[in-house]
């Protein structure tokens, strides 16, 4: 009852294989295509624009065409209103610290309550109110984040009467605590059953084995969704764009207007002016670098960790 | 290690209080410690343990011995109430520890847990140092006096017999240590606790032949200290290390858990009673 090969079904089954593996290669290069051209067009472009000033200086008016910033005298040979002449001055530091301490302060409101929630949703599961907030979740992290600023306007930003600090962090808080939440819960789930059972048997009660056993095993993880959930929030703009308005100047009162710099890159882009433009760049090259950061940043912890 | 066992406990509240009643009761050998009348458990609607009336010896090792799926280990997790977070598990009948019902209203599974300590199938020790391994239960009781807790952590690693082993590294983590040492670390943490009873769910099986002789060896010695229950696959294991032997079947038509046969290992190994048993024993079936 010995089988023969069948020499042509062989034959065709290996193309099949080769065709279908060429396919996916070919379709991976097609995405991976414009992450890298975005990434190396913004590097480009982006890095030109960096000087010392660019990360000391606030924002600055632009010099009048024709004149000289230093002297304020007419430039010879210059024509007037000629926009690419224009020379752009100060930098971006009020769009750095701006974006730092509204993405720390959501930080700060969403870790207590993402952690929490995510360990609700991973240790207290099959209940109705479980699959409720999980669902919710779901849906909040799929939001257009336009909405998520409108939300924001009109629950901060109206009954305050100003623009401010604190309401933009509030609204990136609604977009970071479903990802620390959801995140959480996966990793949470991963923590071996063994581990709490061990904790169980000693007579310890639920959140004592949560405290001292559960969440340390998880930590990495829970650093990673925070790490992520940062780099998400402090790239947004449409929520920032209704709640912290933006403001030309240096300022950490966080019950006032600030910067930040994706609002920056929206306003310099939209500039007259082709030196503003390049401030632009300037601005998302920071902010790449910022999310490519932590992304590293999250790779080599959880590669140490797994090691 | 007997004086090691009468020695003035240095833990407060519970633990004193419960060495003081083991030794109440090790004047009268022979008692009873834990005990199922006409006890059903359940998943759901399926009946896993059906009519269990056993009597548990104190002080003995008692084995629970059945092919796979008689329901031996949920009768010995039900002891400890572990199907406390699964979903539409629940008992009927009884099933008492020195007489008190663990299912009850008033019962407390918490409580109960400090008095019956479990090591599990799959060596689980916590990713932390040896020392707060064993420490665990003692810091769930409230011990917070480091030379106290020293202490305890050294005497229970004695007893499990991995002293000489780890006295060294204290500090490694518990996970990085052999699976043997892992589940005699289990063990020293179950009873750096003092239990009144001991529950073993095929602790072996995991293990090599040289690391289960050992754990045999361990629980020997354990014996008369602790009340112990292991399940095991292990017919020879079951009478090599047990006082007591009881045999499970599963129902062949409604599939549940039933208790066979219970008396001393010696009997019941070489002249059982029923003749299911008998087959079991003979390698007939399961």
């Amino acid at each position: 009852m010995s089988l023969e090969t069948n020499m042509l079904t062989y034959q065709q089954r290996s193309r099949v294989d080769k065709t279908l593996r060429g396919c996916t290669i070919v379709a991976t290069s097609i995405a991976i295509v414009p992450l890298v051209l975005i990434i190396a067009y913004v590097l480009f472009v982006g890095g030109s624009a960096l000087n010392r000033d660019f990360f000391t200086q606030t924002y600055r008016p632009p010099v009048p065409a024709g004149i000289d910033p230093l002297t304020g005298l007419p430039i010879d040979g210059m024509e007037e209103g000629d926009l690419s002449q224009v020379q752009a001055r100060g930098g971006v530091l009020h769009g750095i610290v701006g974006t730092l301490m509204v993405t720390i302060t959501a930080l700060l409101f969403s870790l207590p309550i993402g952690i929490l929630a995510g360990i609700f949703l991973a240790e207290y599961p099959d209940t109705p109110f479980n699959t409720f907030i999980r669902f919710c979740c779901d849906v909040l992290s799929g939001a257009p984040s336009i909405v998520i600023g409108v939300v924001g306007f009109t629950l901060i930003v109206k009954p305050m009467g100003s623009y401010s600090g604190i309401a933009g962090a509030i609204a990136l808080t609604f977009l970071m605590v479903p990802t620390i939440a959801r995140t959480t819960e996966e990793i949470l789930k991963l923590v071996p059953n063994a581990v709490r059972e061990a904790a169980m048997a000693m007579g310890a009660p639920m959140w004592y084995s949560t405290l001292t056993v559960v969440l340390p095993a998880a930590l990495t993880g829970i650093v990673t969704g925070a790490l992520l959930a940062f780099a998400r929030g402090a790239g947004e703009t449409a929520p920032l764009l209704l709640t912290i308005q933006g403001n030309s100047n240096l300022s950490f009162d966080l019950l006032a207007p600030m910067a930040a710099l994706p609002i920056l890159t929206y306003k310099y882009i939209e500039s007259p002016f082709p030196a503003e433009n390049q401030l632009a760049w300037g601005t998302a090259f920071v902010l790449m670098i910022l999310v490519l950061g932590i992304n590293l940043l999250v790779r080599v912890t959880t590669a140490r960790i797994k090691r | 290690m007997s004086e090691t066992r009468t020695r003035p406990l240095p833990l407060a509240g519970g633990i004193a209080a419960t060495a003081a009643a083991r030794a109440r009761t090790h004047e009268r050998p022979g008692k009873t410690k834990i005990e199922a009348v006409n006890f059903d458990f359940y998943y759901g609607s399926f009946k896993a343990l059906d009519q269990i009336n056993l009597a548990i010896p104190e002080g003995e090792v008692t084995a629970l011995i059945g092919p796979s799926g008689c329901g031996k280990s949920t009768l010995l997790r039900a002891m400890n109430c572990m199907h406390a977070r699964t979903p539409g598990a629940r008992a009927t009948g009884l099933l008492t520890i020195d007489g008190e019902p663990i299912y009850s209203d008033e019962a407390d599974p918490i409580l109960l847990r400090r008095r019956i300590g479990m090591v599990f199938q799959r060596p689980n020790p916590f990713a932390k140092s040896v020392f707060d391994n064993v420490a665990y239960g003692l810091r769930v009781l409230g011990e917070r006096n480091s030379k106290r807790l020293a202490e305890r952590v050294e005497w229970a690693l004695r007893r499990a017999a991995l002293w000489d082993e780890v006295k060294d590294r204290l500090n490694a983590t518990g996970t990085s240590l052999s699976g043997g040492q892992q589940q005699r670390l289990c063990i020293a943490r179950t009873i750096a606790v003092e239990p009144e009873v001991v529950l073993m769910d095929e602790p072996c099986s995991a293990l090599d032949p040289i690391s289960t002789l050992k754990i045999e060896e361990l629980i020997a010695d354990l014996r008369g200290s602790f009340t112990i229950i292991i399940v095991t696959h292990n017919m020879q294991q079951a009478a090599r290390v047990s006082d007591h032997t009881a045999f499970m079947l599963m129902d062949p038509e409604t599939r549940a858990g039933q208790l066979v046969e219970f008396g001393p290992t010696a009997q019941l190994f070489t002249s059982p009673r029923d003749a299911r048993t008998e087959a079991y024993l003979s390698g007939h079936f399961g």
